[in-house]
């Protein structure tokens, strides 16, 4: 089946592939300016894919972090064909590979930098702040926000997911321990990887009990890391030949996916929708797979909530039946679909979930390490952000 | 609503409650609605349809012109959270705090406040009424449990 995917000249030409990686260092604490480490992060791509920097003709950088023209001076590049930039929060980053996917098939540039990640630990604006600070960064329907949510209390991502998280608990009756579970799930696979900020430190259920409520129903354990450091892909056509020695990467598919009412959870009609709801019904069918065919799911985990959610929407279970799937099949190492072999946002680094594309790229290149699953042909990666947006790739080794 | 800003504070020298600064017009009813003790939303002058919250057009027939309708102030709780940490200078003198989205019908829901005696009463599904709160020289709603009295 995975052949029949990959292979064939004429699908290869509606393809394109990740050729290069990235990684800064994934720190909490650096002097380090996001440009900084997003440029890093670009440069180690080209370097992982064995080409000249200068050769890049295109960039795609989620949310706008950094100008395009900052790359053209960095990486020396002479002729930039394409750049874009979008806005879904969390969400852009997997959309921002397709972007980038979207100019290389269509001939608009060859080699696109896809960068994503900063400072948002060190660099003066925390969410988990008390001091407002939230208040700064940019979010859909400002107006929305300032008018009806700010004045009550509600500023930050993890109070807008509690909302949905306390209604997907009374209309399902689904089980709260599930939540837990995604989280010692991922401080289990932390340990196989030498940048999680957890590895090591392992978290029992004890510790996750004794931890407070932050926003009822999220504990401290529910909520990921902020961290600094930046992750980069390199794409380019399926019909590139490789330089970098590694084993091909081929995206099969993916987009983006947007709720109904997608600025507003609040007036949401069915409140548990999400982006990915969509995205993800749209890419099986494209491609004639479901959820469960893959390999391994590396699944934006801003909270423990968020993956549960996730995995209802991508098809592994049924709605409501999120926790029982982790508490039964089970997304840790050795499970039947390991999800976030890295640790993830919450036990690697929150990079803007460009770590998991990177780690993705890992396990189908058998380059993951410790981690490194035994078999690992097919894997997922989604995003998630803003009011539930959310984008998906998927990806074979070729 | 923006002649309101040199209104006497709660706390002077303290941290305000987050209003927003200007008031946008598609807003202004509503917050004037506030100040009343009411709660208006906006309806299309051409198809009479409701609109919640305010919109450029209208979803029904792309119209852009709206006059102000009150709708009934109870409800039942759609959803909530309980806050422990606070995330703005105001709030988070307030920690715990709760959060209802109050589902009023017609597809209307509005968010605010938990006013009930005790965060552990709220569950989905609870009656609850508007209330309104001053704050700042400004006014807000809040949802208390609907068997509780105006002057409790």
């Amino acid at each position: 089946m995975l052949s029949g995917l990959a292979a064939g000249r004429e699908r290869r030409e509606r393809q394109a592939q990740i050729t290069g990686i990235g990684e800064s260092e994934y720190v909490r604490g650096t002097a380090l300016s996001t440009e900084d480490l997003l440029l890093q992060a670009a440069l180690l791509a080209c370097a992982d894919a064995g080409v000249e920097p200068a050769s890049v003709d295109g960039v795609v950088v989620p949310n706008g972090k950094l100008a395009a023209e900052s790359f053209v001076h960095a990486l020396g590049i002479s002729d930039l064909r394409f750049h874009a930039a979008n806005a879904m929060g969390g969400a852009s980053t997997a959309a921002a590979v397709m972007i980038a996917a979207a100019a290389v098939i269509s001939g608009q540039a060859s080699r696109v930098v896809v960068a994503a990640g900063g400072t948002q630990y060190s660099g003066g604006r925390r969410l988990s702040s008390a001091d407002g600070s939230a208040a700064t960064f940019s979010w859909p329907a400002q107006d929305l926000r300032t008018h009806l949510e700010r004045p009550y209390g509600l500023t930050v991502p993890m109070q807008w997911y509690s909302l949905q998280a306390t209604r997907w608990l009374h209309e399902t009756g689904a089980d709260p321990a599930g939540l837990r579970a995604v989280a010692l799930a991922a401080r289990d696979h932390a340990h196989s990887n030498a940048r999680a900020w957890f590895r090591d430190r392992p978290l029992t259920a004890e510790q996750y009990d004794s931890a407070p409520y932050v926003v009822f129903p999220f504990r401290l354990y529910d909520i990921c890391l902020e961290s600094d450091g930046a992750a980069a892909v390199l794409v380019e056509p399926a019909t590139a030949s490789g330089h970098g020695g590694h084993r091909s990467v081929v995206l099969l598919g993916g987009g983006e996916g947007h709720a109904d009412v997608p600025d507003d959870l609040v007036s949401r009609p069915d409140m548990l929708e999400l982006g990915l709801t969509k995205v993800a019904r749209r890419v099986f069918a494209e491609l004639g797979l479901a959820a469960t065919d893959v390999d391994f799911a590396q699944i934006y985990d801003c909270f423990t909530f968020v993956v549960l959610r996730q995995l209802e929407e991508l098809g592994f279970c049924k709605r409501g039946e999120g926790s029982d799937y982790v508490l039964d099949a089970g997304i840790g190492p050795g499970s039947t679909v390991p999800v976030n072999t890295h640790g993830g946002l919450l036990a690697q680094a929150h990079i803007a979930g460009m770590n998991h594309v990177v780690e993705a790229v890992r396990q189908l290149r058998g380059d993951a390490g410790a981690a490194q699953l035994a078999r690992a042909d097919l894997g997922l990666v989604t995003s998630y952000g803003d009011m539930s947006a959310g984008s998906l790739l998927v990806l074979a080794a070729a | 609503m923006d002649s309101e800003q040199g209104a006497p504070t709660d706390a002077a020298g303290g941290a305000q409650r987050p209003f927003p600064g200007p008031v946008s017009p598609m807003f202004a009813d509503y917050l004037d609605g506030l100040e009343r003790g009411v709660l208006v939303v906006r309806e299309c002058t051409a198809c009479a349809a409701r609109q919640w919250p305010p919109r450029t057009l209208c979803a029904r027939c792309r119209g852009r012109e709206f006059r102000p309708a009150v709708i009934a102030d109870h409800g039942l709780v759609h959803t909530f959270t309980v806050v422990h940490r606070g995330f703005d200078p105001w709030f988070a003198d307030r920690v715990p705090y709760g959060i209802v989205v109050a589902d009023l019908g017609d597809g209307i829901r509005m968010l605010g406040n938990y006013l009930g005696a005790e965060l552990g009463t709220l569950v989905c599904g609870l009656p609850v009424r508007a209330r309104y709160e001053r704050s700042g020289g400004h006014a807000f709603v809040g949802w208390a449990p609907a068997d509780t009295g105006p002057e409790c």
